[in-house]
């Protein structure tokens, strides 16, 4: 092979790696919280860390008294689609400036609980099915115009229609406004997770009508009712936003944030350390290593409710029998998996539910790894010697589940399970839900309201998880969960589903990773609820 | 008989883009899934997707999808982007200068380097220098474009803090500096392969009678090389800038992304990520009639450089 030539495999070899990695999985494309050139990522990284960087970690959350002024720029991993609050849904960086610009009835505090925003309180009547949301009368959309319960009842009603998230809210019938402010909100059964559901997104209030615009063209600049509204948004380069002089809150501290689209992680990490950005998204457990060690930045960890598992097709044979799936979830070390495929950065999962999402709650049978009582198990079941499965997988979805199906396939054959594992497509992965032709299949869920509710009702939407179970008892302690609005009584039933959904072993979790960003030490107030949300106008910039 | 030729070779072109609409439509109606479904995610109600699906026109024969997607493209009609839900074409056209620039600086970098390099490796044939010119560059070959394109980054964007570390400035002096480094990723891969080229040439015309000619005449230095030696030696490698542009476009497809550049290479990358089909296709398609005419302006040139090649 002459020179010139292997200067051209390699380049395609790259451009092939790079391709393969960009493919993403869309039942779950908002849910990617890691980059997808892991690989590339790595080996760049350990030539920046030979290359030498100087120590000291930190926390960006201290530095005096907040200070006015200053332009944040966030680097992401990808741009900005479209602020179309429906279809924000598909990109984690649009929801980041979705949830700024527009206001909800009732927004998540830093703890992440439902605290009232737009509305001043909303109270339920006796009979559970009707809200009614008194109105700030001082709440006015960045054009000056005040905001109305006409305008909230017409956002909220877009959001049912929504095509991406509007089932959730399928209890709600009608949105009224008795009153310019005074909201009324009807559903056709008690809904313990309304508040919750008010903080969303796509609740966030639009003026009515998109305030005589075409839609499309509303969101190409939107008037806003946040505390942030968009100064410049180009497809492809970023988007600029600014104070919103008419917003009803706190003044933000900051001048402008911009996101701009980075899609590699060492040039976003580069921008980090020469201060073109103060906010990276997303770096790699390897660059983490360097980061940790690096002057003037921080590396910031959440506690997220992302859960990445594997279902089990119990249409098949022999997932279709308890103790087959009770010896794989035994099987499994799951300690190991966090340490090798996330780097410790990440702790074990027993359901789909995450820990912060249950107060804490772990179910015991999820987690636990004993390869003696996997074996007993597997002694009971059909397959006492153990059989040849495959577990699909995409792996552009998520550097971490190549090497996680490795610890899996070496932790099975432990107990005569030979398992393949299949890197595919997302394309791939689609047709094999559709036409229920896999035997394993890795996922990852996060919430985006911070109720448990969300992720149960999804459960039954979706095929369970594509495991195809028939969750008889799940779905009759959902019922009880719906029946009250003691939220102790309601974490209680979600803590026995959990534990409920170890039991039947048809969702094998396999660990939680945290929301991780690396930020510049100039950075104040940084702070994200495990939903993934954080607040621009809390944030500030020291000199 | 220029514009016979050039005819002619817009013909060939023509029917080269029609070959490509149908494997790049097949090549997405061979991928499995459901076109509907990817874009919509699992949330979506099986109502949804079939009425996306039929708005689509996926429910219809293969054949009328093909003839649908092939008379909208006729009117320059690539579709709607589903990431961006606009117009493909206008997605398209925002991205497309940054890409043109970069590819035209890193062909004029490359070409200043080239020529330089060359000549000076001729003119000093077999000596310390010339060994030097032909070696070091060869090294661009066998190192991987992001790989230079981050080690560029991290000397003189964070360590001289010479240019910024990627992205776009504003103004035309933000732009000169923001596409410095990413043309220089670019122009080290291809000069490697032009010096070569070029060397070669340059010695054969060095040799030849009408340069020596020149010589007895008195004409020496840069005059000889500039007026006699470089205009007749360059028509190989000009040949070669054609073979290397979809190269260059290929490496662009790098290059933005770890300079974080808007263009198309950045935009397909996207445009994977959201399996936005309209926006691949498009983006496909014009660079493919970027490479075709860059290629029919290269047999144009060539013709005018030397008379003595025939257009036939």
């Amino acid at each position: 092979m002459r020179a010139d030539q292997k200067g051209y495999a390699s380049h395609v070899l790259i451009l092939m790696l790079i391709m393969r990695k960009v493919r993403g999985f869309p039942a779950c494309r908002r849910y990617f919280a890691h980059d997808h050139r892991g690989l590339v990522a790595a080996l760049v990284a350990v030539a920046l860390c030979v290359s030498g960087c100087t120590a000291a970690a930190g926390s960006s959350n201290t530095g005096g008294p907040p200070r006015y002024g200053g332009d944040l720029t966030v680097a992401n991993a990808l741009d900005i689609p479209t602020l179309d609050k429906d279809r924000a849904v598909t990109s984690n960086q649009a929801l980041r400036v979705v949830e700024n610009i527009f206001d909800r009835l009732y927004v998540l505090d830093a703890k992440g609980k439902p605290v009232p925003s737009l509305a001043t309180k909303c109270t339920s009547s006796a009979d559970r099915l009707t809200w009614t949301c008194p109105l700030r009368k001082n709440a006015e959309f960045s054009n000056g115009r005040p905001i109305t319960a006409t305008d909230v009842s017409f956002s909220l009603l877009l959001a049912k229609k929504g095509v991406y998230m509007g089932s959730l809210y399928s209890l709600i019938t009608a949105v009224q406004a008795p009153d310019p402010h005074t909201v009324v909100i009807k559903t056709k059964s008690p809904d313990p997770a309304m508040l919750p559901k008010l903080t969303m997104f796509d609740s966030g209030v639009i003026p009515a009508n998109f305030g005589g615009q075409k839609q499309n063209d509303f969101w190409k600049k939107p008037v806003s009712s946040g505390p942030f509204v968009v100064k410049s948004y180009r497809t492809g380069s970023g988007l600029t936003l600014v104070p919103n002089k008419h917003y009803w809150g706190p003044k933000p501290y900051l001048d402008s944030v911009t996101f701009k689209p980075v899609a590699d992680p060492n040039t976003r990490v580069l921008q980090l350390r020469n201060q073109q950005a103060q906010i990276v998204e997303h770096p790699s457990d390897a660059q983490l290593q360097t980061l940790n060690h690096s002057a003037g930045l921080s590396v910031n960890r959440f506690p997220s409710t992302e859960v990445d598992y594997f279902s089990l097709n119990t249409t098949r044979k022999p997932f279709d029998n308890v103790h087959v799936r009770h010896a794989i979830s035994l099987a499994i070390d799951r300690a190991s998996i966090v340490k090798a495929a996330v780097m410790g950065n990440g702790g074990p999962a027993g359901c789909f539910m995450a820990p912060p999402i249950l107060d804490g709650h772990l179910p015991a049978q999820g987690t636990e790894f004993n390869v003696a009582k996997a074996k007993a198990e597997l002694a009971k079941s059909p397959v006492p010697n153990g059989f040849h499965a495959t577990l699909l997988y995409v792996g552009s979805n998520s550097p971490a589940w190549g090497i996680a199906a490795q610890v899996v396939q070496a932790d099975l054959a432990k107990i005569g399970i030979k398992l393949d594992i299949k890197n595919a497509d997302s394309n791939t992965v689609s047709d094999a839900e559709e036409h229920k032709s896999f035997d394993m299949l890795m996922s990852l869920l996060t919430y985006d309201i911070p109720d448990p509710s969300e992720l149960v009702d999804y459960y039954f939407s979706s095929d369970d998880y594509h495991s195809y179970f028939p969750a008889t008892t799940m779905k009759k302690l959902n019922r009880q969960a719906y029946s009250t609005f003691d939220n102790a009584k309601r974490m209680d039933i979600y803590q026995k589903i959990a534990d409920q959904v170890a039991a039947d072993g048809a969702i094998v979790s396999l660990y939680t990773v945290p929301w991780t960003y690396a930020t510049s030490k100039r950075l104040h107030g940084f702070s994200v609820v495990n939903t993934g949300q954080y607040s621009l106008s809390k944030l500030w910039l020291s000199k | 008989m220029r514009w016979r030729f050039l005819g002619r070779r817009l013909g060939q072109a023509v029917i080269t883009l029609w070959g490509l609409t149908v494997v790049v439509f097949l090549m997405f109606q061979a991928l499995p899934g459901n076109a509907a479904a990817a874009m919509f995610g699992a949330r979506t109600s099986q109502a949804d997707i079939k009425r996306v699906n039929h708005e689509l026109g996926l429910d219809k024969p293969l054949w009328t999808q093909y003839w649908h997607y092939l008379t909208h493209l006729l009117r320059g009609d690539l579709g709607t982007s589903i990431t961006y839900n606009r117009p493909a074409r206008e997605v398209i056209f925002d991205a497309l200068p940054t890409t043109v620039e970069l590819a035209a600086y890193a062909v004029v970098l490359t070409a200043i380097v080239t020529v330089v390099l060359a000549t000076v490796a001729a003119m000093q044939r077999d000596k310390p220098i010339d060994h030097l010119i032909r070696s070091v560059p060869v090294a661009g070959l066998g190192l991987p474009t992001f790989w230079i394109g981050t080690m560029l980054l991290f000397v003189f964007a964070l360590k001289f803090q010479l240019f910024p570390a990627g992205g776009v400035q504003p103004g035309f002096t933000g732009l000169i500096s923001s596409m410095f480094l990413p043309a220089c990723a670019l122009a080290i891969l291809f000069t490697a392969i032009l010096v070569r080229s070029l060397r070669s040439s340059l010695l054969e015309v060095l040799d030849s009678d009408h340069v020596l000619t020149a010589r007895s005449k008195g004409v020496h230095g840069v005059r000889l090389v500039l007026r006699h030696v470089l205009p007749n030696a360059a028509i190989p490698t000009i040949t070669l800038v054609g073979l290397i542009f979809a190269g260059l476009l290929g490496g662009a497809l790098i290059v933005e992304s770890v300079f974080a550049l808007p263009g198309l290479g950045s935009l397909l990358i996207n445009g994977f990520h959201a399996h936005d089909f309209a926006l691949v296709q498009g983006i496909t398609m014009i660079s493919a009639v970027g490479i075709l005419l860059v290629n029919i302006l290269i047999d144009v040139l060539y013709s005018i450089l030397d008379p003595r090649v025939g257009l036939s």
